[in-house]
């Protein structure tokens, strides 16, 4: 067989390499689902619920654990029949809203949960009662505490939520990991910034941004990035 | 809901994430690694996006630049340790590939123990993704002819190195057509 010439087997070898499988693009875990209308209305109705006993326990002064309890497991069990335990319920964020009213994020242990996931629980503790897509949502990925299993802006999911002058927002919960801060870069070029609290943070998007696709970064102290996910945007998708 | 900016990027995504994604799937053994960096390539076209030529072939080396830049960085600091953990978990895992990708993988392998990651690069854009002297030129800030002298001892060195390894090659391509 003749020898080749070096440029004909820089060849080979370019071609070879035209097969090394390339990388994509990571999916964002956002689940973009139409909520089915029978489990919607349960949804509102656990919402509801929520914040009755969240306007209960505010109205005495009593802002506890209660309504998170009373949340956790009926949140847990729209999904994958899994539950929470709602004796073990903790406070992690402690926010606000646009509208400067109190929200908070609570989690859970999930029974049964080999990787030590957590329901995360959104309280909107002064929901305005038409706004009945808000109050509660749950990451079933979200890392315990100080549990890392979770992975750093994967398990984001959201709630929408309509201020009192009728903007609506995207409330969205994630694991934050070591992040400092946790930085939207939205679709206007505008960014929107949270501040963790126990490795979870809880921002508002507007939602016709929220909408659209963007990038979430979580930066640790020094600005570096750690983490980094893209969200590909919902509006054009069917259903 | 559209918006101009938003469309523009979707539509350079979807333009050029298998181009970028292959190079650096070609740059590094660890896919996680090279993941990373495809999205870090596009999170700075993003955030840089004001800059993005409109020129099509302008616009392909903006981003290569990017990548490439991406790559050479995290290269640099160090997470080769991330690439052997890759490759061992590749020869562990049990899965059967392909012949071709055997191959391919094993000469990817080649290419990222024989060249730096800066040789490497340049022997993959021309070689593989067909960028000329001039270009990678325009595109690392080196002369014409510095680069064409890095390309011709890459080259060599990849040659060598390739007859050394041949016979591995074949024994891990025929070991994956056994199993495949």
């Amino acid at each position: 067989m003749p020898e080749l010439m070096p440029e004909e087997r820089l060849r080979q070898i370019a071609v070879a390499l035209e097969a090394v499988p390339p990388v994509r693009m990571r999916p964002a875990r956002r689940e973009r689902r139409p909520r089915p209308f029978a489990r919607r209305r349960l949804v509102v109705a656990v919402v509801a619920l929520a914040v009755a006993a969240a306007g209960t326990a505010t109205a005495t002064g009593l802002l506890d654990h209660e309504a998170p309890k009373a949340f956790a497991p009926k949140v847990a069990n729209l999904r994958d029949g899994r539950t929470a335990d709602q004796h073990n319920v903790t406070l992690v964020v402690d926010a606000k809203t646009p509208d400067g009213r109190p929200a908070q994020v609570w989690v859970s242990p999930l029974h049964g949960s080999a990787t030590g996931s957590c329901v995360a629980i959104v309280m909107d503790y002064s929901a305005d009662p038409k706004s009945k897509d808000w109050g509660s949502r749950f990451a079933p990925g979200a890392a315990c505490g100080s549990d890392r299993s979770g992975a750093v802006l994967a398990d984001a999911d959201g709630s929408r939520w309509v201020s009192h002058e009728g903007k609506a927002f995207m409330a969205e919960t994630a694991n934050a990991g070591d992040a400092a801060r946790i930085v939207y870069h939205l679709a206007d070029g505008t960014t929107v910034t949270a501040v963790p609290q126990h490795e979870r943070y809880l921002t508002f998007i507007p939602y016709s941004l929220w909408e659209q696709a963007h990038w979430v970064v979580a930066l640790d102290a020094a600005g570096h990035e750690i983490a980094m996910r893209k969200v590909p945007g919902t509006a054009n998708l069917p259903g | 809901m559209h918006s101009p900016i938003n469309d523009g990027m979707e539509a350079l995504v979807r333009r050029w994430e298998r181009p970028i994604g292959l190079f650096l799937a070609q740059m590094t053994s660890s896919r996680s690694l090279a993941e990373d960096l495809l999205q870090d390539t596009f999170l700075v076209a993003w955030r840089e996006r004001a800059r993005l030529p409109e020129d099509p072939d302008a616009q392909r080396a903006w981003l290569y630049g990017i990548a490439r830049h991406r790559a050479l960085a995290a290269l640099r600091r160090g997470r080769r340790g991330r690439e052997a953990l890759a490759r061992l978990a590749r020869r562990t895992s049990g899965i059967a590939e392909d012949p071709q990708t055997a191959r391919a993988l094993a000469m990817r392998d080649l290419l990222v123990r024989t060249l730096s990651p800066e040789d490497r690069s340049l022997f993959v854009l021309r070689h593989v993704h067909g960028f000329d002297a001039t270009a990678l030129a325009e595109l690392t800030g080196m002369t014409p002819s510095a680069v064409r002298k890095r390309l011709q001892r890459a080259g060599e060195r990849m040659l060598a190195a390739h007859d050394r390894i041949e016979m591995t090659i074949e024994r891990k391509t025929a070991h994956a057509r056994a199993h495949a």
